[in-house]
Parts: structure tokens; sequence; C-alpha cells
């Protein structure tokens, strides 16, 4: 069992405030160094007329206003991250998810990933690695949606070595995060296993911690498992950025520049993927050069430049860190509270010694009704007509369900490789018939169907055995069906009847 | 001396781990079970067939094993493993079989005579016996078939004593009558002080040079929450079922000969219509086996439901579908072959917790397959039978003795072949033979002082037989030598 607070071994406080401290004195000395670069051609009149020329209303309250937009779409893509394991309200999504962005702000060495994993443990209850992975995986969907942005605005702007080099840079980065990702959301058992085989030889305390983290991390990913849900997340990912980019995008014409979309998303993605270098809280210097190189590469004079890097940068920095303020406030959390609520995401706290090795929620079960198509499949598979009128559609809708899970109960591949021909048979359907699979009459999909289950090419039949096989099974030894078989005895009461005699015998 | 939560971890309580459990007990062990599956109680038992495979089965019944012909596989999963959704029909192994592990593989001290007493003992705790009840009708029908093609029958012996033929065996026996593990050899277990854990999977085997330390297992708890546990014991016996005793052990590492050699039953069912009602759904399944075409063929009777009759016809369905309106005519037979086919078992490396299942169908299979078709078919229309039907795609339905004498010559279409079984076994072989055989000839793993399986994957090859008797009478042989040794 965990303790209540941020459990602390021995030595662990020094250890990590070392860390820290390292990480303060090098994110100063990066940031001092990129601010100097940022200032290193600027003609100091030059860029205090360009600030002073500016033009604020109503772009800078439109752009900080679609930034604000953004956090609201990350706290719902929060929420749906972890919507296997737990459920967070938006508003309660997004206050996390502000909270750690405003202690990036202030703190040092990125604390506010941290800090945000401690709070979105703390309010989602889930293992602190989990919900630490929950917020690497939100890093890597933003680099990803930034990638895919940039690449965009790469194909539309000049040819500039600067984006050439951010995305290579980026998708190197990004791409080994994302296999690894994938890795974990493919193969999680086979990961937990290796990890469990190899830290064996490092005896029974460090065995079980690496596999807890190990097993918390990879449970963090979980809702990636269904292509949907993977590609649903990597296109809020984009909308966010998007959102985000609208910042950039409306503080151009505060500085008399043209609105163009493609620039704004440039500035965007090389600002947000530089300002991966260190730095001191707030990506200052970082933050400048980067926005203001994209800008100067794309023809803008360097004072124009810099004003606007600065602008942009304060309404990023401002609105949020603020919010942030007032929700650590609501929360009564003081800055050695956030300190603390990061500490709670460390991935090594001490545990009692006869402790589960791991605690895993359980997935938050939502019944949602069968899938429609699955079920047309299932009619169509079935004699549905000898059911009962009355009861036909109960029938189906629990035929459906049985396949739905049997079909998700396949071991290992089987289940994708399942979707993956469904949706072959979907792509061939509304060839066919020019209309989706939905609209198709029954009595026209019924032989179509019939054509692929019982047809002439042994895979596509082996395909489609295990769905009719299940279908036939759930449909005939339905309780309705059974009943309704002329002289059929039901066979749950035939079994109640005799057992009860066998047990009264007995 | 470190701390241990048992001296003896048995991993899975059906057939082979029930008794292992049993015998360690009674030689005064501290015995730990641990059950991925859960206790049921009998009212639970008996359920409608898509419930009882959610509760019982392992993955809801979605074991298929793949290959050009893919086979339909099922197993148990809850306390008394596969025994609680079999149909009890026991054999001994035969002599013959014996003989041949002995010379190919090496079994040592496995011979009929030295099997004989642990056989006793299983028949004498299972109940096992003929019925004392009148055949229904789809044996009657099955035996005058037999009767007229000239061969022989013999009723097989059941573990369970007191059927009521309700026909829910495969849904868990609900009068109790079947003697599955948790109700015969489970609850003496505990008796002897063994603890059995219900809902806990165990994930890896930890260990550390020759020695097994323990394991990780997640226990799942009745809110769909879980943890992730470690049971520290002496010695461990794995004894989670064909498949999964050897993909626990590739998981944790240990591959030498292990998972390479599974062995099956195939098995090819025909729906037969006569033109009487049978009820075959509604009466135990047919009791007798011809024995006449032993070791390459059985022929027999199988389980029978709408449910299960329609999964037959449904490889030809378009043309058999309105036989569904006649399933009071129908009854449900199989022709059953040794398997002379190899298969793979290996831990899903993609997806959750899960393991994959290969089988190459053999050539000879399949020619055996094909004579056993027609002499079924035969012996079916023999008996009065209208038509049969075989679960063998684009395969008209046989109604005459030419039509099913085709396949004493002719092999059936491979890929048409719709196959299941229930019987796995051998996937990692014992024996002094160690170039074969994963574990020695008292099932210790090779390369390990104190890893052992004692189920179905130790059988050396196929037995050709119901396998649930070997595996008790085996599992009991090593159990007690194990025991008796000094430790
Ligand atoms: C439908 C059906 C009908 C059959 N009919 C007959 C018959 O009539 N006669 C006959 O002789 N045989 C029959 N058999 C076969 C016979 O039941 C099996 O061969 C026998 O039960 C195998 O014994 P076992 O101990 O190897 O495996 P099982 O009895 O399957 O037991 C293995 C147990 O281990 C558990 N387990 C698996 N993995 C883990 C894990 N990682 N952690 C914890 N627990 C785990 C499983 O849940 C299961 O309870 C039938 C089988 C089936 C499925």
């Amino acid at each position: 069992m965990r303790r209540a607070g941020p459990a602390r071994p021995k030595g662990f406080g020094q250890r990590v405030n070392k860390r820290r401290l390292v990480a303060l004195i090098v994110g100063t000395l990066s940031s001092v160094l990129f601010l100097a670069l940022a200032f290193r051609n600027i003609d100091y009149a030059k860029w205090s007329a360009a600030l002073g020329e500016m033009s604020p209303w109503p772009w800078a309250p439109l752009a900080v206003l679609s930034y604000v937009a953004g956090h609201f779409l990350r706290g719902f893509r929060c929420r749906k991250l972890l919507s296997n394991d737990a459920y967070l309200s938006v508003p309660r999504a997004t206050s996390v998810v502000v909270l750690g962005y405003a202690a990036n702000n202030v703190l040092p060495a990125r604390l506010g990933e941290l800090v945000r994993a401690g709070m979105l443990s703390k309010e989602a209850g889930v293992p602190a690695l989990q919900a630490l992975s929950v917020t690497l995986l939100e890093r890597i969907l933003d680099g990803l949606a930034l990638l895919l942005l940039l690449l965009l605005a790469a194909l539309r702007l000049p040819r500039a070595p600067l984006f050439d080099a951010t995305l290579g840079v980026g998708a190197s980065v990004f791409g080994l995060a994302s296999g690894a990702v994938l890795l974990a959301v493919l193969a999680p058992r086979a990961i937990t296993s290796l990890a469990s085989r190899t830290a064996q030889l490092f005896g029974a305390r460090v065995h079980d911690r690496v596999v807890r983290a190990v097993t918390e991390l990879v449970m963090g990913v979980s809702y990636l498992r269904t292509t949907g849900a993977a590609l649903g997340a990597l296109a809020l990912s984009v909308g966010i950025w998007v959102l985000e980019g609208g910042m950039f995008l409306l503080l151009l014409p505060a500085f008399g520049l043209a609105p163009d979309p493609f620039v704004a998303a440039a500035a965007l993605c090389v600002t947000n993927l530089g300002i991966l270098a260190p730095s001191t809280p707030g990506f200052i210097g970082t933050f400048h050069f980067f926005c203001m190189t994209t800008l100067v590469t794309l023809g803008v004079s360097e004072a124009v430049a810099l004003s606007y890097a600065t602008v942009v940068h304060l309404s990023f920095f401002v609105p949020v860190t603020l919010w942030g303020v007032a929700i650590a406030t609501t929360y009564g959390i003081s800055l050695t509270g956030l300190a603390a609520q990061a500490a709670r995401a460390e991935p090594w706290s001490d545990r009692e010694e006869r402790a589960p090795v791991a605690s895993i929620k359980p997935t938050r079960a939502t019944r949602r009704p069968p899938s429609s198509e699955l079920a047309l499949l299932c009619a169509a598979l079935i004699p549905i007509d000898d059911a009962p009128e009355a009861s036909r559609e109960e029938v189906l809708a629990d035929v459906t369900r049985f396949v739905e899970s049997e079909l998700a109960d396949l071991p290992g591949h089987l289940p994708w490789l399942m979707a993956l021909g469904l949706a072959g048979f979907r792509g061939l359907t509304a060839l066919r018939f020019l209309r989706p699979l939905q609209r198709v009459p029954a009595d026209r999909l019924r032989p179509w169907v019939e054509a692929f289950a019982y047809g002439k090419v042994p895979p596509v039949r082996q395909f489609f055995r295990a769905l009719r096989s299940v279908a036939l099974i759930a449909f005939y030894e339905h309780e309705v069906l059974r009943r309704e078989l002329r002289g059929a005895t039901p066979a749950r009461s035939l079994v109640r009847d005799r057992g009860e005699r066998a047990l009264a015998e007995a | 001396m470190p701390k241990r939560d048992a001296e003896v971890l048995v991993i899975g309580s059906g057939a082979g781990g029930s008794v292992t459990a049993l015998e360690l007990a009674r030689a005064g062990l501290d015995v730990i079970v641990l059950e991925e599956g859960r206790e049921h109680a009998l009212t639970d038992y008996g359920a409608p067939a898509p419930r009882a495979m959610r509760a019982l089965y392992r993955r809801g019944g979605m074991t298929p094993i793949l290959g050009r012909t893919p086979i339909g596989y099922v197993e148990g999963c809850c306390v008394g493993g596969s025994t609680e959704i079999n149909s009890g029909f026991w054999h001994r192994a035969p002599r013959e079989v014996l003989l041949r592990w002995k010379t190919q593989y090496g079994l040592a001290d496995a011979s009929e005579e030295e099997l004989a007493p642990h056989f006793d003992w299983a028949e004498e705790a299972l109940g096992v016996g003929t019925s004392d009840r009148p055949w229904p009708r789809s044996t009657e029908l099955f035996a005058r078939g037999v009767e007229r093609m000239g061969w022989s029958y013999q009723e097989v012996p059941r573990a369970a004593p007191g059927c009521q033929s309700t026909n829910a065996c495969a849904q868990g026996c609900p009068t109790g009558a079947k003697s599955g593990m948790s109700r015969s050899v489970l609850p003496q277990a505990r008796a002897a002080g063994a603890r059995v854990i219900a809902g806990v999977r165990v994930l890896q085997l930890l260990t550390r040079g020759k020695r097994c330390t323990g394991v990780i297992a997640r226990r799942t708890n009745p809110d769909g929450s879980s943890e992730l546990l470690r049971f520290e014991a002496e010695h461990v016996f794995v004894c989670a079922g064909p498949t999964e005793t050897p993909s626990l052990l590739r998981r944790s590492g240990i591959r030498r000969r292990v998972g390479n050699t599974l062995r099956v039953h195939p098995y090819l069912k025909v729906a037969a219509r006569f033109d009487e009602n049978v009820d075959a759904h509604a009466h135990v399944l047919p009791l007798l086996q011809v024995k006449e075409f032993w070791p390459e063929l059985s022929l027999g009777g199988a389980f029978c439901t709408p449910g299960q009759l329609a999964m037959t016809l449904a490889e030809n369905w378009r043309e058999n579908r309105d036989e569904m309106r006649h399933h009071r005519q129908l009854a449900h037979y199989y022709v059953g072959v040794r398997g002379s086919g190899r298969g793979w078992v290996r831990p899903a490396f993609f997806g959750a917790d899960s393991t994959l299942i290969g089988y190459r169908l053999s050539e000879q299979d399949v020619i055996h397959l094909s004579a056993g078709l027609a002499r079924l078919a035969a012996l079916l229309l023999a008996a009065g039978a209208k038509a049969v039907h075989p679960s063998v795609a684009g395969l008209p339905s046989i109604e005459t003795d030419s039509a099913a004498a085709r396949w004493l010559t002719e092999p059936l279409p491979k890929t048409g072949l719709g196959l299941v079984t229930v019987h796995a076994f051998s996937s990692c072989p014992m024996g002094e033979d160690e170039s074969e055989c994963a574990a020695d000839s008292f099932g210790r793993l090779y390369g390990y002082e104190n890893l052992r399986i004692n189920d179905a994957s130790m059988l050396c090859d196929s037995p050709g037989v119901n396998p649930q008797g070997t595996i008790m009478a085996l599992a009991r042989r090593n159990a007690q030598a194990f025991a008796s040794a000094p430790r």
C-alpha cells in the first residue's frame, strides 16, 4: 500500500533537489544563450518601435481566446485518454492540464509535467505512473500533431533549412517515442513479461518495482488500443494545435503582417518543438529565438519578428499562469504543494513489503448498444425470421452482443485481423451497392453476405466461420428460440426439472 | 531461509492440478492452488450455452487452432478446468500407447501395471462406470448401425455416476452428477489442507538459475479491479493445461522443447437426419464408441443442441438450413482421428495476455478422416438415417452407401474441413529422451530443480483415447513420486 503523502526513500530529497538544481542551471544558461542569439543583431529602437506600433485590438484578446479554447480541448483529450479507467469531467481535466502548464511556467526543468501527472493521479484516482504515462502520451500526440502541421506548412512555404532540420529532429524524436508507445499499445503483455524477466536478475525488490512501473506505464496508453480511438486522439491533438495556432495567426495582423495560416503554423510548430530545448521556467529565450527565427526565415524583419515573438510569448505565458494560480488557489495548493504533486508522480516511491506488486483499476464498463453494422451482418447470417416477431429485436441484439464480445476475446492479433476483414467487407459492400452497408436492404444484403460466408474461397469462408458460428450458436441457444423450436423442451427448465429431481433424490 | 507463501504452488485446478494438490496435501505439504477461473455453485451450471461459454470457457470459447485447416478448440477456465465442461468419457491409456511412449520417448515407470493403481484410484474417486439407465434413442440408433455393419461397440464408462441425462455436460453439469474436479477431487484436496485461490492468473514464473522462486499472478476482484501479486514457494507445479502451460513457460523464458509438439485429436462432426424423432437435444450424448479402427480412427456421438447442430450444418448452410426445422430428427456424431500432425503453442506477442495455437493437419489425418467419414456415414445410413450432413464445406449430404463409400478412397478437400477438437496434449512431452522431451519421466522440467509440469501437456504424444484418465493417473504417479522423494 502506498503511504498517504509523497513517500520518499532515504536520500531521495537530496537526490531530487540536486537533479533539479542541475536542470535549473543548465536551463538558465541555455535561456541566456538563446536570448543572446535572438538579440544578437537587434536594433533596439526598431524593436521598441515595432512593439509600440502594434495594434492589440481586437487581435490580442482573440489570440488569447483561441489559446484558452485550446486548453479546454486539451482537458477533453485528457479525459478521453483516461476514460477506460476513470471518470474525469472536462472542467476538472482542464484544470489539471492548466495547472501543469502554469507550473511549467514557474517551475524549472519542466516540473509542470510531473505536477500535472501528480494532480491527475489524485483527481482520477489512478496510479501515479499511469498518470505520468498519460501525460507523456499527450506530449507525444502533441509532437505528432505539430509535425503534421509543420509538414503541411513546409509544403506550402518556400523551402528552408530551418523547416527541414526541425522536421528531421522532430521526426526522429517523436518517431522513436511513437514507436515505443505503439509497442506498449500493441504488445503490453510481451513488454511486461520482458521487463519481469530482465528485472529478475536484480532481486525481488527491484523486480517488483520494475514490473509495477511498466504495468502502470503500459496502462497509461491503453486507451489507444482501438484504431478509432488512436486516430480520434490524434485528430483531437491536431485540433488543439490548430486552436493554439490561432493565437499565432491572430497576432500576425497586430504587427501589420498578412494573416497567413501557413506562416502561423510554421511559427507555432518550430517554436513549440524548439522549446523542448532546456530553458528557464516559462521557456524564456528558447521561445523567442525559435519564433523569431521562423518569421525571419520567411522574410520578416528581425525587429518585427522579435516583437511578435515577445507578444506571442506573453499571450502564451500570462493568461495560463494566472489561470493556473487561480486554480491552485481554489485547490489550496501552494508552490511547495506543487512540488509535492510532482513528487507523487516520481516513479520510485517506496512501498510496503507485502503489498501487491501493482494495482489495476477496473476498466469502466460502458454498456453500449451493439454495433449496428455487426447487427446487420448477424441478421444476414442467422434465420432471424424463425424467431417470433415480437422478440426479433431482442434476439438480434443479444446475438450481436454475444458475437461482439466473442470476437473481442479472440487471442493475439486476431481481433485486429477480424476488424481489418470487416473493414474490407464494408468497403466491398459499398463498392458493390454504391451505398454504405447500413443502407443496403436486408433482402439484398443476405445473399451478398452468404456468398462470402459460404462461398468457394477458403480464407474468406474461414474468416466468416468464426462470425457465423458464434452467431448461430447464440441464435439457436437463445431462450426464445429454444422455446420456439417445435417440440424442443426449453433447455433450462429441462435442466432445472432434472436437476431439482436429482438434488431431491440426493 | 526466505519467506515463502507455501511449500508448493500448483498452477491450475483441472484434471492434473487437482490431483497434484490432493496428493501433495495428503503427503503433508503446504499447498496453494492458483486458478485463473472462478469457482461456481451448482446453480450456476447448466445455463444457456452463450452464458456458460462466457463463464466457464477460456476466452468465452474463442481459442481457435490456426493453420491451413483451422480447428475449433475449447477448454475450461474455471475451478476444475476442462473437467467441468467435458462429457466425462473415461479410458485407461492403452497398453500399446504406453509401450510407444516408453520406446520413443524413454518414458520410465509408466507401464500398464505401474499405472493400474492410479487408474483404480481415479475411477473410484470419480465413480467411473457405465450408465444403468435405458440408452437414449441417439445411442440406440448408433448401436443399430454398428450391428448392421458387423462391427462392435462399447459403451464407454463415464465419470458421471447418477447422470440425469440433462445434456448439459458442456455447460457444467447442473445436477452435480458428473465428477468434475470441483465436485470430486478438489474438495478432498481442500480437506487435506490445500488452499485453492480462484480468480488468480499466473502471468510469469520467476526463476533464478536452476530454480523457480515463485510467480507473479494477477488476481481479478469481483469489481473488475485487479492486483499483481507475488507468490513464493519451494516448488512449483505448472498444471495450466495443454495450451496455457507451454504458453506460461515460454513467456517466462523457458523454451527448451516447450510448445513445439502439440498434438490433438481432430474431430469431424456429422448431423444425421432420421425419419423419427430422436430428440437428441433432450438427452445425454450417444454413449458408444466404435474402436474397430483404432488407433487411427474412432467413431462416436457428440453433444447435440440446436446451436451445435446449426454449427455443423453451417458448412453448407444454404443447402442445409431447412434441416433445422427437423432438428428433433437430427443427431450428432463424430469421426475422431489420432492426429499425426504437429502443432505449436506461443504466448501472443500482440494484444492483451493470450495464447496462440497452431496445428498442421497431416495428409495421413485427412486420409483417416475421409475413410472415417465413409464408415460413419455408412453406419448411420444402415441405422436408418435419411441423410448425413458432414461439416465439410462444399460436400453435399450423403444419402446413399455409394456416396459414403467414395471417401474410402478419395481424400476430403483439406480446406473445406470444418474440424473441432477438445483433446489437446503433448505440448511439453515428458520422458528420459532429452532430445524429444521438455521434462523427465516424472514431469520435472529439464534444467530446473524445482519446476514441474503435471497436466495434459506432459503426455508424450496422442493417446488416441479420451485423455482425462491418463492425465489423472500420470499426475498422481508424478505427485506421489515427488512427495516420497527426499528433498
Ligand atoms: C468440451 C470438452 C469435452 C471433453 N470431453 C472429454 C471426455 O469426455 N473425456 C476425457 O477424457 N477428456 C475430455 N476432455 C478433455 C479433458 O477434459 C482434458 O484433457 C483435461 O481436463 C485436461 O486436464 P489439464 O489439467 O491438462 O487441463 P484443464 O483441465 O483444462 O485445467 C487447466 C486449468 O488451469 C487453469 N489455468 C490455465 N492457465 C492458468 C494460469 N496462467 N494461471 C492459473 N490458472 C491457469 C485453467 O483455468 C484450468 O482451470 C474434454 C474437454 C472439453 C473442453
